[in-house]
């Protein structure tokens, strides 16, 4: 009996082989493994997978013969981590997305190449005027694009905000108030470049004593410190915990949704988070590259950008796949003051700001 | 008593120029051949990419010293303690739950009962969605919180320590169960019997006789949960709050650049070093508690109604709770918008309207997998055997092959790429890991712990008499392994298959890096959807992936001596 089960087992995983096989054979592999396209682009993109995939559609729509291949769903720090081990045989042209802090240490690394930036972005001026501040476009080398940003709010879940009976937090300053003990979650600065943005930006807004008298008591009201970026947001959509503090854009993106959701823009200044596109050092299509930016900076690539909710670099432009005004001139109208992340600063404090998040968020002494 | 092989031995009174031809038909001996090839593929994707990362890592602590890291030794020492204290009740909890219920199971119900089915199926839950789960079920506004407020009932806060163990212990405890339970189908009818005869109880027979008999089962139990929960990093993210554990510390730190890039490269290492001493401590119980019954037995059945009205409720309660997660998600699935009331605002269909997306990595996936798997149990097949020959060399295939399963993906993945990216330019690259090939490296390393534990538990189990009589007869060793070791391997290898798919399909961390542009499988959608919060889709893309992971483990079931001997009578 042993012997004829041990027999049909064997054929059993003689066919669980055989059917390996066929399926390598019949299946064969998706795009990239049926013969080159005469012309490919491959991006590394840190944008969700929906604003990847317009970009990819709308891009090879405007130029025949182009496949656009993207790798999404990586954060800017895993492309990085990526295009660094790739470094001796890079297989990207382009990384898309992602704070320009991210780029300027990818350029640090060597993995972004110079370019002209009069070619590229010849009708945009080296620096944005917003809000009585100036959002730097590109750099001198041309080795990143600024082509959208997003806006550091406070946002909030009005309906569990309502069920605890809390008033709607206007100020950076109102998040230190008590009566949000446990009521508010955000993102280690360590780990996130948008944290880390937040806090340089309240070092500008409140002076480098005041702010860390202010992030203490801020500090005794966070729930937690959360380790995932993303997960954030999905926390305050749910009404896990009903406050928190970062970009705008998945705020935003879940009030089309219906989401129970509201952004605030603290009265002391909402920082700016600016998105950058660079082109890869020794990208296998560098040409192709340069087109793929310029398109990202037309007035096409700035139309999907507003559908992603992010703000557009170019004046008059309004979304078509829902109703929220994210124009230049919505920002200038409803938006009270626009705080720029000052980049060298940013450089200057940043030890200090890791080594007290180091302590904040493992409990340590302050 | 071993044996030597017939015709194989030191030809004593050979001249040297017929032992330099055995010697050189030793060298093409089919099995050396294979003890090379595994050998070969360990250095190649896993001790390269892994000693690449850990050899730049030597340079840059060795570079910038360590003296100027203030607290981080205390740091490193909490996150120890805290990893350690969350494996430990962990492993606990599941084994004071599976144990009971792997006896009910197998004592009180029939061996293919469906409850049986229902209480596997969290193992097949995609990663980091699981996590989620537990928010949506247990959390602040959470559905089963909600219904215990008002019943009065007020749940912790479950972010931290708490939320970190009620996830682990619904995922992990199927694991436990599943390992227990296949070690209480050895235990000898006989033995059981003798004991109830004797006197005792069922409850004396279960607990003086069946359990110390399968100690090496739950020892293997406990070290597989151990590990899984001392190594997960999803969980960690999402619900682990203000206690830090090892890996999730080290997995964010190494894609973050803005900390000082000695942190993860210390804390990696330290993990490596701490999973190598748990290892050792385990493989030494284990040598100590060898299986030492071979044969294949009959398993003891009480026969008292009440135990299998008992089994029947508790095996039941149990598939419900581990279940819970699974509905969380399915509801996800069809929900509009979640707020934080208790249940959805509305049911729609639309997230999966939009599984067309999902075709290409539902094709990646399975394609990768069709391949990998395979790949990882002929590979482990070869590994088991040289393990179950001993030596040195299975003492290093035995370390070397649970590596991977404490290490985390993320790292393998960014190993990999840079060691092949560096072949690629010294113009080493051929097409096996220049194309997606790295991709199917990368989940065959990942995830070969798991295939090498089951054939090596199937190589356990074989009659070593049999082999023996063979190579008396006059086989050689290989022909003895392919005509007398291999066919009764068969059971094991098919469950081998079938577990390593499992694992293949669902993994994340590896591929995520690993993964080419077009190559995205359905975990990095699930992962990618659930990043941006879209709940609703990374749920309708979870469930595609569990019915795929559901049919293999339905198709692995089929007895296929009985669907033969239906097609036989059909034919008659």
């Amino acid at each position: 009996m042993t012997g004829r089960r041990g027999a049909w087992d064997m054929r059993w995983v003689r066919g669980a082989l055989a059917m390996a096989l066929l399926a390598a054979l019949v299946l064969g592999g998706p795009t990239g493994g049926r013969g080159a396209p005469a012309r490919r682009l491959v991006v590394y993109s840190a944008a969700p997978l929906d604003f990847a995939e317009a970009l990819k559609r709308d891009f090879e729509a405007q130029s025949p013969g182009v496949t656009v291949e993207i790798l999404a769903g990586l954060g800017a720090e895993a492309i990085i981590a990526r295009l660094d081990a790739e470094r001796a045989s890079p297989r990207a042209d382009i990384m898309h997305s992602g704070a320009v802090f991210e780029f300027i240490e990818a350029t640090k690394k060597g993995l972004l190449a110079s370019t002209r930036p009069r070619e590229i972005a010849g009708v945009f001026p080296a620096t944005l005027f917003l809000g009585g501040s100036k959002i730097p476009l590109f750099d001198a080398q041309g080795r990143w694009y600024v082509w959208g940003f997003s806006l550091g709010v406070i946002g909030y879940n009005r309906e569990r905000l309502a069920a605890l009976r809390l008033p709607a937090p206007r100020t950076w300053s109102d998040l230190a108030n008590p009566v949000y003990r446990g009521q508010i979650v955000f993102n280690m600065p360590q780990l996130s470049s948008s944290a880390f943005n937040t806090i340089v930006a309240l070092y500008q807004i409140m002076g480098p004593q005041a702010v860390w008298t202010y992030w203490d008591r801020v500090n005794d009201n966070l729930a937690f410190y959360s380790r995932s970026t993303s997960a954030l947001y999905a926390l305050v959509a749910r009404g896990e915990v009903p406050i928190s503090f970062g970009v705008a854009r998945p705020y935003h993106e879940g009030q089309s949704r219906g989401l129970p959701v509201e952004v605030v823009y603290p009265t002391e200044g909402a920082w700016v988070f600016a998105t950058a596109v660079g082109v890869v050092t020794g990208a296998p299509n560098p040409e192709l590259a340069k087109e793929f930016i310029k398109f990202i900076l037309s007035p096409a690539g700035q139309m999907q950008a507003a559908n992603q909710f992010q703000n557009p670099i170019r004046a008059g432009i309004r979304p078509v796949t829902h109703s929220i005004d994210l124009s230049i001139e919505a920002v200038v109208k409803n938006v009270p003051k626009i705080v720029v992340v000052d980049l060298e600063l940013a450089e200057r404090v940043r030890g200090e700001i890791m080594r007290r998040f180091d302590g904040y968020t493992s409990g340590r002494a302050r | 008593m071993a044996i030597p092989p017939v015709g194989r031995g030191e030809a004593t009174g050979d001249s040297p120029g017929r032992q330099s031809v055995r010697r050189l038909s030793a060298l093409i001996d089919p099995l050396r051949l294979g003890d090379v090839l595994a050998a070969a593929y360990l250095l190649a994707f896993l001790v390269a990419p892994l000693g690449a990362i850990l050899y730049e890592s030597l340079g840059l602590v060795l570079g910038g010293g360590v003296r100027d890291l203030p607290g981080f030794f205390g740091h490193l020492l909490t996150l120890t303690r805290n990893s350690l204290a969350l494996a430990v009740v962990v492993t606990a909890l599941c084994l004071a739950i599976a144990t009971p219920l792997a006896v009910l199971a197998t004592r009180g119900l029939p061996p293919r009962s469906p409850l049986v089915l229902l209480l596997t199926l969290p193992l097949l839950s995609p990663p980091f969605v699981s996590a989620f789960a537990t928010i949506l079920l247990f959390g602040r506004v959470g559905v089963v919180t909600q219904l215990l407020a008002r019943a009065g009932v007020r749940l912790p806060d479950i972010y931290g320590f708490p939320g970190l163990v009620i996830t682990d212990v619904l995922h992990l405890t199927p694991l436990a169960f599943l390992t227990i339970a296949a070690g209480l189908r050895t235990v000898p009818k006989a033995l059981e019997e003798a004991a109830v005869s004797l006197g005792s109880s069922p409850l004396q027979a279960t607990t003086r006789v069946a359990l110390p008999a399968i100690a090496p089962y739950v020892q293997m139990a406990a070290l597989l949960v151990f590990l899984a929960s001392f190594g997960d990093v999803g969980a960690p993210l999402l619900v682990g709050g203000r206690f830090l554990v090892l890996p999730a510390e080290a997995f964010t730190r190494f894609l973050s650049f803005t900390v000082d890039r000695r942190v993860p490269v210390l804390l990696s290492a330290w993990i490596v070093l701490l999973s190598g001493v748990i290892l050792v401590a385990v493989r030494t119980v284990v040598r100590k508690t060898e299986i030492l019954h071979t044969f294949t037995a009959e398993h003891y059945g009480y026969g008292i109604r009440r135990l299998r009205v008992v089994a029947m409720v508790a095996c039941g309660l149990a598939a419900g709770l581990l279940l819970l997660p699974y509905a969380a998600i399915l509801m996800t699935s069809v929900a509009t918008i979640w707020g934080p009331r208790l249940l959805p605002s509305g049911l729609t269909l639309d997230h999966y309207r939009a599984l067309w997306r999902s075709v290409g990595p539902m094709r990646t996936s399975l394609l990768v997998s069709a391949i990998a798997t395979p790949v990882a149990v002929v590979l482990a097949v070869l590994i088991g055997r040289t393990m179950r020959a001993g030596g040195r060399l299975a003492a290093a295939f035995d370390y070397l092959t649970l590596l991977p399963f404490v290490t985390s993906g993320v790292v393998l993945g960014i190993g990999l790429v840079k060691t092949y990216a560096r072949a690629e330019t010294l113009g080493l690259a051929v097409p096996v890991v220049s194309g997606p090939g790295l991709l199917v490296a990368a989940l065959v390393s990942r995830r070969l712990s798991y295939p090498v534990r089951v054939v090596t538990a199937g190589l356990a189990r074989i009659d070593r008499s049999l082999e023996e009589c063979s190579l008396t007869l006059g086989a050689s060793p290989a022909t003895t392994f392919f005509r007398v070791t291999l066919p009764q391997l068969a059971p094991a290898i098919a469950a081998a298959l079938a577990i390593t798919f499992i694992q293949i399909v669902r993994e994340l961390g590896a591929t995520l890096i690993v993964h080419r542009p077009g190559w995205a499988t359905l975990p990095v959608q699930i992962y990618a959807y659930a990043s941006e919060g879209a709940l609703g889709r990374a749920g309708a893309v979870s469930m595609l992936l569990l019915a795929m992971v559901a049919l293999a483990t339905a198709v692995a079931n089929l007895d296929p001596l009985r669907i033969g001997s239906r097609l036989h009578r059909g034919r008659a």
